[in-house]
């Protein structure tokens, strides 16, 4: 893997990095301080390539910028020629991570993050521990390969050494293996199936099979044409036996016609046909005679139907007839229910009207009670509100009292304080005055020992004659200089005078606390007494305020107009001189310091108040009786209404019933008359005229009378009598025309039985005998055609037919018995030819049955097909055979290519199969495995020892098992006894070595990143390693170096140079004279850092 | 500073010329020595040693460098066939082991996991024949048994048998060769 190109946002301390362009640079430094964001390029480096943190394996969003929604990373880089390109996004919030893997030269992609973490580890053979081992060292971390232990390293390694490839190789070949030993078995079972030579069988059956099929084509032939003789020989037999069939036929008409019989069935039937016909010339004269008599009796009912006095109208008058009766009593009574009805409504109309008018009056009496109570609440109200009000006056004044009587006792104790400090002031000054005193007695003893110390060391040198240091005079002879002053009495007199100070400042100290007390009780006793007064005065106040109180007001006034209901009494206000005086009492209580306490007040102002209490209450039960009452008298109100619109709509219910009646009453006597008015005029003449006018009906029906209602059913009865006249001269008619009607009927059935049938029965006794002579016609062409019979089955006709028929079965016997004769020859030389022919098929068989017998000639069963079941039997046999022979042949054939085939794949699968058993075993992890990892570690450390010697200045190597050794002394050092450099200069050369080992080898490690490390280094081990660096680099290669030394950057080809402010890190490269200048610039920091 | 190396007693006959001089000491010994530093110091009273190192024959360990041939580093199949030449096989041809390691390795370039492994030649064959259906060509060409039957005939390298869009760590011209596999020291 070798970087390209890289950019990312919104990682660490980066908003924008890039796109940064590491193509075509081979040893580059990234420089800048400490904090810089150099480190972070490397993490960029590992998010984009495997998704992950280089320096713990916390969650890579922690590397998101704060502030930042997303973080992307975007790195394009070579590996195996191909260019590649990977991106990833992470998102602060929930939304899923993406990554993209792009072959920029194929143009194939692999999305999705686990595709694409894959798709790194196989491409590069290493996954991310390995990776951050081997190609990315990152600060403090770089040498966990050197101090890996063995089974660590191997795992680190086995990626880079290609053993994870031999491993997976194996893991293939177990698993073609196994696939190919179940391949193989499968084979076996289908190849057991078959026939072990399928060639050499189908050669062998091929030949059965021709046998067998050309012994079958030679008994089918002699079938076929046995066969054909048989049946020549049945149409030959079949001839002779028809044509006797036919002249029997022929005898025997000629013997039935010869009887005489049919000829006197003729007769007979000739004479009864005479009779029937005069018996039908009779019935037609009768039937002229009862048809004029029917067409008459319909004409008289017609004309009466046309004048309105048919059967229907006449039953329908007499209908109507016979209920008017009734119908006009039922009007009568209905009229008079009615009339009583209406009355009765009129009544209950004027009773609802007047309870309806006193509805208003009840309502002003509910709602004036409703007021009564409204004003009584209020009034409730008010006298609460004033209980409350005076309960918090009169607790005021209390309160003052009680607060004047405590600043009165306050300011006594006051008084006795500040008597008792001004009775202590005189001790006090007399203290001072002693301590005063005291001091100037230690000052004087101080002062003269100071002067004898003085005296002592100024004349300890003098002499007699010496001018005195203080007065300037010679000191007169003889001189002793004066003793010395003990010096513990010099620190008794300083330490005197120091407690007589001490004791000064003590009782100064005392006066002014007495003072300063005395006067602070002065100031408190002003302010106490100031109080006191204006407590004093706010009590007096109040009680004279007392009478003016609105509250006591509405208390004590009782209330006017209001009526109260029966059974409410009023109550009675309180006596407001009453609580005066009990407050003026209580006050005086108080001030005389009695009945102070809060308590006490309490029970005083209970007292006081109890009466205005007692008012209230008794007012609020009041208000409650009156607010009961007023809704009583609203239910009773409403119920009462309630009762009368139920009665009302009850009326209306009845009125609407009575309007029903009435109508039906006007529709009843409207259809009687239109049933009157639909009478036949004759029999509606005996009745009174309807009215034009509905109005006028029931009269007109009440009026009819039982004599007028009698003469029209006269008048009536009297028309019905005639229709019923010409109905009996119709069906009189009628029946006589039926009778006729059978006897023609009678006629005809006994014709068809006396006449017709006799008649039949000889025409087909004829018809017989032609049809013998028909069927001889076919056997002897020559004969004639008979006659057809006639159309009518007259006994004239039947007579003529059967005189013709007799002649020509005469001649037909003659003829036909010549014919038989020749044909019965014919028949007996075809059997002959048959038996002849089947014998000796039958003997060039062979293989007929012993017990198989040729039939006789004559015998019936030579024609049937039974006779040749020996051959057809033979050639079956010998068919089946060539059937069985030739599907063995084509079942051998169908294996063949099959049986090849598998043959050789198992042999060809089975070499495979013992290849890979030997791969497997030599592939395995104590084989080639650890033979190879052997061997590359020894190509690895062979040359990160010469690079370590370089690096170290010939000072190390590697041995085996990566052990560090002094090259002078051959002697292996622990590689955690390193100091910080030499581990690092270490685990730079296995770096190193590890980058050229890989380029060797199958892939190309192409990068090797070093984050600092090179801070442990002296100037000198500095200068040598980047010397191998610059040395090692080179090609394709790219070895990135992150220091926070600038002097790096001499040693490097181009520095990429990261620096960081407010707005977060940024980077770019260098030019060559920045790199001049920062080279310089470290350069003379040092020289100054020397000085 | 003066570096001065030998055995105890050739820096002993050194001692009057070596003086009061800043040396650093290598002493060469034949069995590690537990009081070395106190010897030496013993044996340069006026020199101000500064370090003692012991050169010792018995525990002195090898140095690991470069091989001479070291710039190439063989490929596994070269790798593998020295190791065949080595070990030897349990029965089947040598030749046969390396062809299918070959062919095994190539497929590793393509395929992750056992899953994407491509199928044998042979087993191809095997499903196919069982199948009913012909055996291409193509197939029969890289059997096993065909491909080597005959040292006669031109070696064939293993080619990739599916198209893949990752390209191939191992490129195809570092396949096994067969014809070089036979020229091989190969023991069974």
């Amino acid at each position: 893997v070798r970087p390209l190109t890289l950019s990312f946002t919104g990682l660490r301390s980066y908003d924008t990095f890039g796109p940064v362009s590491f193509d075509n640079r081979s040893l580059v430094g990234i420089l800048g301080d400490t904090g810089a964001g150099k480190s972070t390029i490397l993490e960029a480096l590992c998010v984009a390539l495997y998704g992950k943190c280089s320096w713990s394996d916390r969650d890579v969003k922690d590397l998101i910028a704060d502030g930042a929604p997303t973080m992307t990373v975007d790195l394009t880089f070579r590996h195996d020629e191909h260019r590649w390109r990977i991106r990833r996004t992470f998102y602060t919030n929930t939304m899923p991570t993406t990554a993209l893997l792009e072959n920029l030269d194929t143009g194939a992609k692999v999305d999705n993050i686990r595709p694409v973490d894959k798709a790194i580890v196989a491409m590069l053979r290493m996954d991310f521990t390995a990776f951050r081992s081997a190609v990315l060292l990152p600060q403090g971390r770089f040498a966990t390969l050197l101090h890996a232990t063995d089974r660590e390293r191997t795992d680190l390694l086995k990626g880079i050494f290609g053993v994870d490839t031999v491993a997976l190789v194996r893991e293939f070949a177990q698993a073609r293996r196994v696939a190919l030993g179940d391949l193989l078995q499968d084979a076996a079972v289908s190849r057991a199936t078959m026939l072990p030579d399928p060639a050499g069988e189908a050669v062998a059956a091929a030949a059965r099979a021709e046998r067998a099929e050309r012994q079958t084509a030679e008994l089918t032939e002699d079938i076929t044409r046995l066969r054909g003789l048989q049946s020549s020989t049945a149409m030959a037999v079949n001839h002779a036996y028809e044509i006797t069939t036919a002249l029997r036929a022929v005898n025997d008409a000629a013997d039935e016609l010869d009887r005489g019989q049919i000829e006197s069935v003729v007769a007979a039937a000739a004479t009864i046909e005479d009779d029937l016909a005069a018996a039908e010339r009779d019935t037609t004269a009768s039937e002229l005679q009862a048809t004029d008599q029917l067409e008459t009796a319909e004409a008289a009912l017609a004309d009466a139907e046309a004048a309105g006095i048919g059967a229907t109208r006449l039953a329908s008058a007499l209908s109507t007839l016979e209920r008017l009766h009734t119908e006009r009593e039922a009007v009568e009574a209905e009229q008079a229910r009615i009339t009583t009805e209406a009355q009765r409504l009129a009544a209950e109309r004027a009773r609802l009207d007047a309870a309806a008018a006193d509805d208003p009056a009840r309502e002003r009496e509910v709602a004036q009670l409703s007021d009564t109570a409204a004003t009584i609440q209020q009034h409730c109200e008010d006298v609460q509100n004033a209980v409350n009000e005076l309960t918090g006056q009169v607790r005021d004044v209390l309160d003052a009292a009680a607060a004047a009587a405590s600043h009165a006792e306050e300011l006594q104790q006051l008084s006795d304080q500040a008597a008792a400090v001004t009775a202590k002031l005189p001790e006090l000054e007399r203290q001072i005055a002693d301590s005063d005193e005291a001091l100037n007695i230690a000052r004087l003893g101080v002062e003269s020992a100071q002067r004898a110390e003085a005296a002592a060391v100024a004349g300890e040198h003098l002499h007699a004659g010496d001018n005195c240091p203080v007065c300037a005079r010679p000191i007169p002879g003889p001189y002793t200089p004066p003793a010395p002053v003990d010096a513990d009495a010099l620190n008794t007199a300083q330490t005197r005078y120091q407690d007589a100070s001490d004791a000064l400042s003590r009782a100064r100290s005392q006066r002014d606390e007495a003072q300063r007390r005395l006067r602070d009780l002065t100031d408190t006793a002003a302010s106490k007494n100031r109080a006191a007064q204006a407590s004093r005065t706010a009590v007096t106040a109040s009680c004279g305020e007392m009478t003016g109180w609105t509250a006591l007001a509405t208390l004590a006034a009782p209330i006017d107009d209001i009526a109260w209901p029966d059974g409410v009494t009023s109550p009675i206000p309180i006596v407001a001189g009453t609580v005066r005086d009990d407050l003026s009492a209580g006050v005086s209580r108080i001030a005389a310091h009695r009945d102070a306490d809060g308590p006490q007040r309490r029970q005083l102002l209970e007292h006081m108040l109890a009466p205005a209490r007692r008012y209230s209450a008794d007012l609020r039960t009041a208000a409650a009786e009156v607010d009961r009452a007023a809704a009583t008298a609203r239910v009773e109100l409403n119920s009462e209404r309630r009762d009368l619109k139920r009665q009302v709509t009850g009326y209306q219910r009845e009125a609407e019933a009575f309007d029903d009646a009435h109508r039906r009453l006007a529709s009843t006597v409207r259809k009687v008359a239109e049933a009157v008015g639909n009478l036949p005029g004759s029999v509606r003449a005996p009745l009174p005229e309807l009215p034009g006018a509905d109005q006028e009906l029931a009269n007109w029906l009440a009026d009819l009378t039982d004599q007028q209602i009698t003469a029209a059913r006269a008048v009536l009865d009297a028309a019905t009598a005639a229709i019923a006249g010409y109905e009996l001269d119709r069906i009189a008619a009628q029946r006589r025309l039926h009778e006729l009607a059978q006897t023609r009927s009678a006629t005809a059935r006994r014709r068809d039985i006396e006449v017709v049938a006799p008649l039949r029965q000889a025409v087909r006794a004829y018809e017989n005998a032609a049809a013998a002579l028909r069927s001889a016609r076919t056997y002897q062409p020559d004969l004639p055609e008979p006659d057809a019979i006639g159309v009518e089955l007259t006994p004239t006709a039947v007579r003529r037919y059967g005189q013709a028929i007799v002649a020509d079965v005469s001649h037909a016997g003659v003829a036909l018995s010549e014919t038989k004769g020749t044909a019965d020859r014919l028949a007996d030389q075809q059997r002959r030819s048959l038996t002849e022919d089947l014998s000796a098929v039958l003997a060039r068989i062979g293989e007929a049955p012993v017990d198989l017998t040729i039939p006789d000639p004559q015998d019936a069963t030579l024609l049937t097909a039974a006779t040749l079941d020996p051959l057809t039997n033979a050639r079956g046999v010998a068919g089946e055979q060539a059937r069985t022979a030739r599907a063995e042949e084509q079942a051998a054939a169908d294996q063949v290519a099959r049986a090849t085939a598998l043959d050789e794949a198992i042999t060809a699968g089975q070499l495979r199969r013992t290849t890979l058993d030997d791969l497997c075993l030599l592939l395995a992890e104590g084989k080639f495995q650890t033979d190879l990892t052997d061997r590359r570690t020894r190509a690895l450390l062979g040359v990160a020892s010469e690079l370590f010697s370089r690096l170290s200045g010939g000072e190390f190597g590697y041995a085996e098992q990566f052990q560090v050794v002094a090259r002078r002394s051959g002697v292996a050092r622990s590689a955690k006894t390193l100091s910080g450099g030499e581990t690092f200069l270490a685990s730079l050369a296995l770096a190193l070595a590890l980058v050229e080992l890989y380029s060797r080898t199958a892939g190309r490690l192409g990068a090797l990143f070093l984050d600092e490390g090179f801070g442990s280094l002296d100037v000198d081990t500095l200068a040598a390693a980047l010397e191998v660096l610059r040395a090692e680099t080179g090609g394709d290669k790219l070895v990135a170096v992150i220091s926070h030394l600038h002097a790096v950057a001499e040693a490097v080809q181009d520095v990429l140079w990261v620096e960081k402010d407010s707005s977060g890190s940024a980077a770019r490269w260098l030019t060559g004279e920045q790199i001049a200048d920062l080279v310089h610039d470290d350069a003379a920091a040092g020289l100054l850092s020397l000085t | 500073l003066r570096e001065i190396t030998g055995t105890l007693e050739q820096i002993g006959a050194h001692a009057d010329r070596i003086g009061s001089a800043i040396v650093k000491v290598i002493v060469d010994t034949a069995t590690p020595s537990p009081h070395l530093a106190e010897q030496v110091t013993a044996l340069l009273p006026h020199a101000e040693v500064v370090r003692v190192e012991e050169r010792c024959a018995a525990t002195r360990i090898q140095l690991l460098d470069r091989t001479a041939d070291g710039a190439e580093e063989p490929e596994l199949p070269e790798l593998f066939r020295d190791y065949l030449a080595r070990v030897g096989t349990r029965g089947a041809g040598a030749e046969h082991v390396l062809a299918s390691f070959g062919e095994l390795l190539a497929e590793a370039s393509i395929a992750d996991t056992v899953h994407d492994c491509a199928t044998l030649p042979e087993e191809d064959m095997l499903t196919a024949v069982l199948a009913g259906d012909p055996v291409p060509n193509r197939t029969r060409e890289r059997l096993l048994v065909t491909s080597l039957a005959s040292e006669t005939r031109p070696p064939e390298r293993a080619a990739p048998r599916r198209q893949r869009s990752r390209p191939r760590s191992v490129p195809p011209t570092e396949m096994v060769d067969p014809s070089a596999a036979s020229s091989a020291e190969v023991t069974r």
